[in-house]
């Protein structure tokens, strides 16, 4: 009898807010340690907490985009755990009354496009961060971090594999990136995953024993502990063996998660409003502001660059899986509408993207790659001149210079395609006379020869003869009279 | 309050008795508990509410506003190690 295996995942989104989320202490990452920690970060006495009004706004959006439940009063909770990072020895999240409730995020399923539940999204301040080496036996303690704001992004039990999850944590980070919430550096932390996994028979309605893994800090890492907790379940309950509730932690190194406390252990956090803070009231004027604001969604957008552009599915889903790449690709389109949106989408997610790398909008002004297509579309230049050109386009950016002109550089580097028939039958005679051998035996009806011609002439020529025009000049020439040769 | 849920408020509380202070404080927790128990027979509506005043918390604006103080917040510490507060060697996670 063959097992299931159920996965729930908690996000952690840190916000792109200037400031902290009780405090004016900047947001940032980076700074020397404790360098942005205020009084109210460190938990000093007579201090008292104010909510960042954009940090609340944040989480409106993302409801939005979830379709989700925006609850029109939210309340603050204090979550007691100590630590030396939370130097007040308390959290302040969000528990009974969580700002985001009920919205949906559909992903790529094992059986095609499917709903997932986001159960909740609530606010919450980060705690600060603890150093253990090189401090002669001590933990070094920087508050930084403390204060700053996440939204923390739970989803039902409802996923069914590592890649099934894998695809759900993409589709938020897509998402949180477009909003413009989230800047989504998983190296700085701007986005962690905990992954709640349990197995079950195929068939079955109750959920098996779940073990949480956590501070999961990459996709790829994610994907690996789920899928290797999977099989070390299934492994210990066909073993006549029972899952124990636990948490566990991720080792990359060995590619396995490891036990890191039991039930007995679990915290108790012992929530209660906190008594600093009133409720958040949300009115409906604020929201629909918000809402006026939100973007087209990339599942829309997505559809719509399909409709419109005759896109297959998976380019699009690759275009709209950062705003800046879909914008991009669209503004090229809008500088020279007369490049085929195939040859613009194909240009922007292999060679663009192949040089691009990173985040954040590709190097070279999408004027230029329309120039660079359409003159490719024209046949000005060749496929390889072209890329080519975009290397240099592409480097001059990096090297913060003046990107030279489309044109001059085609005329610069001597790419400008030979179309000129006198020049290009000069070369078709050269290469006949000096492959004998093949002339011959195409004759005898090997027609694939003409593509090794048409190859030998290019580089001859340094990849500036036409290519179409070639094959058509050495047709011609050899379906001829063999006289003359 | 027996023994089990004494031990667990303690460790919450991270407070470490003798048995003798056990049997004390243990009675008086107790009484402490049934006391603050009488409030659950009070007339009070389905939902407990979030805070006493029915107003809205204040927001701020996004805004930068603390950050040059770095010096007098750390001459507040024991121990410093390049601008890290010292503390005692923590190792298991929250």
């Amino acid at each position: 009898m063959s097992w299931e295996a159920v996965i729930g995942l908690e996000v952690h989104v840190r916000l792109a807010t200037a400031s902290k989320l009780f405090s004016g202490a900047a947001s940032s990452y980076g700074a020397p340690p404790n360098a942005t920690a205020c009084a109210v970060d460190m938990g000093l006495p007579g201090v008292l907490p104010v909510p960042n009004r954009e940090a609340i706004a944040m989480a409106i959006r993302f409801g939005l985009a979830l379709g989700a439940r925006i609850d029109r009063q939210s309340v603050f909770a204090r979550k007691h755990y100590f630590y030396p990072d939370l130097p007040k020895g308390y959290q302040i999240s969000q528990y009974e009354q969580p700002i985001v409730a009920d919205g949906v995020l559909l992903i790529e399923g094992d059986q095609g496009e499917r709903p997932i539940t986001v159960v909740r999204a609530h606010l919450e301040e980060d705690a600060g961060k603890s150093l253990h080496e090189g401090l002669g036996g001590a933990s070094g303690v920087d508050l930084n971090r403390a204060g700053t704001p996440l939204l923390e992004v739970v989803s039902g039990p409802e996923m069914h594999s590592a890649a099934e999850a894998g695809h759900y944590l993409r589709k938020l980070h897509t998402l949180v990136r477009w909003l413009g919430i989230c800047d989504g550096n998983m190296q700085e932390g701007s986005f962690r995953c905990d992954a709640n996994v349990s197995v079950r028979r195929v068939g079955a309605t109750v959920l098996g024993t779940r073990s949480e893994i956590k501070n999961l800090n990459s996709f790829r890492f994610v994907e690996k502990a789920i899928a290797y907790e999977i099989e070390r379940q299934i492994a210990v309950l066909e073993s006549g063996g029972r899952v124990e509730q636990e948490t566990r932690l991720f080792d990359p190194a060995r590619g396995e998660t490891r036990r890191m406390r039991g039930k007995e252990e679990a915290m108790d956090y012992r929530y209660f409003p906190d008594p600093d803070l009133l409720p958040v009231v949300i009115d409906e004027a604020w929201i629909e502001a918000i809402r006026e604001t939100m973007p087209e969604l990339p599942d829309a957008r997505r559809a719509r660059l399909e409709a419109s552009y005759g896109l297959p599915r998976a380019q699009a889903a690759l275009l709209t899986s950062d705003k800046d790449l879909a914008d991009y690709f669209e503004a090229v389109l809008a500088v020279q509408p007369a490049v085929p949106p195939a040859l613009a989408a194909n240009w922007v997610t292999g060679e663009v993207l192949a040089l691009h790398r990173g985040q954040g909008a590709p190097l070279v002004a999408p004027a230029r790659l329309a120039t660079l297509l359409a003159r490719l579309e024209q046949g000005v230049i060749s496929r390889l001149a072209a890329k080519e050109i975009l290397e240099v386009l592409w480097q001059q950016c990096q090297q913060g210079e003046p990107p030279e002109d489309c044109d001059t550089l085609i005329d610069r580097l001597g790419l400008r395609q030979v179309r000129d028939d006198a020049v290009l039958h000069e070369l078709v005679e050269a290469i006949i006379t000096a492959n004998p051998q093949q002339v011959a035996e195409y004759r005898q009806g090997k027609d694939r020869l003409l593509g090794y011609f048409v190859g030998q002439a290019m580089k001859r020529s340094a990849g500036r003869g036409d290519p179409k025009r070639l094959g058509e000049l050495f047709a011609a020439r050899l379906a001829a009279a063999p006289a003359g040769e | 309050m027996d023994e089990q849920q004494w031990g667990h408020v303690a460790q919450l509380a991270r407070l470490f008795f003798t048995a003798e202070e056990q049997a004390a404080y243990a009675t008086q927790v107790s009484r402490i508990v049934a006391f603050v128990g009488v409030l659950a027979n009070a007339p009070c509506p389905p939902t407990p509410m979030a805070h006493p005043f029915e107003s809205a918390v204040r927001l701020r604006d996004d805004l930068v506003i603390e950050g040059d103080d770095r010096e007098a917040l750390l001459a507040n510490a024991p121990a410093l190690h390049d601008g890290l507060f010292l503390v005692p060697m923590v190792l298991d996670a929250p």
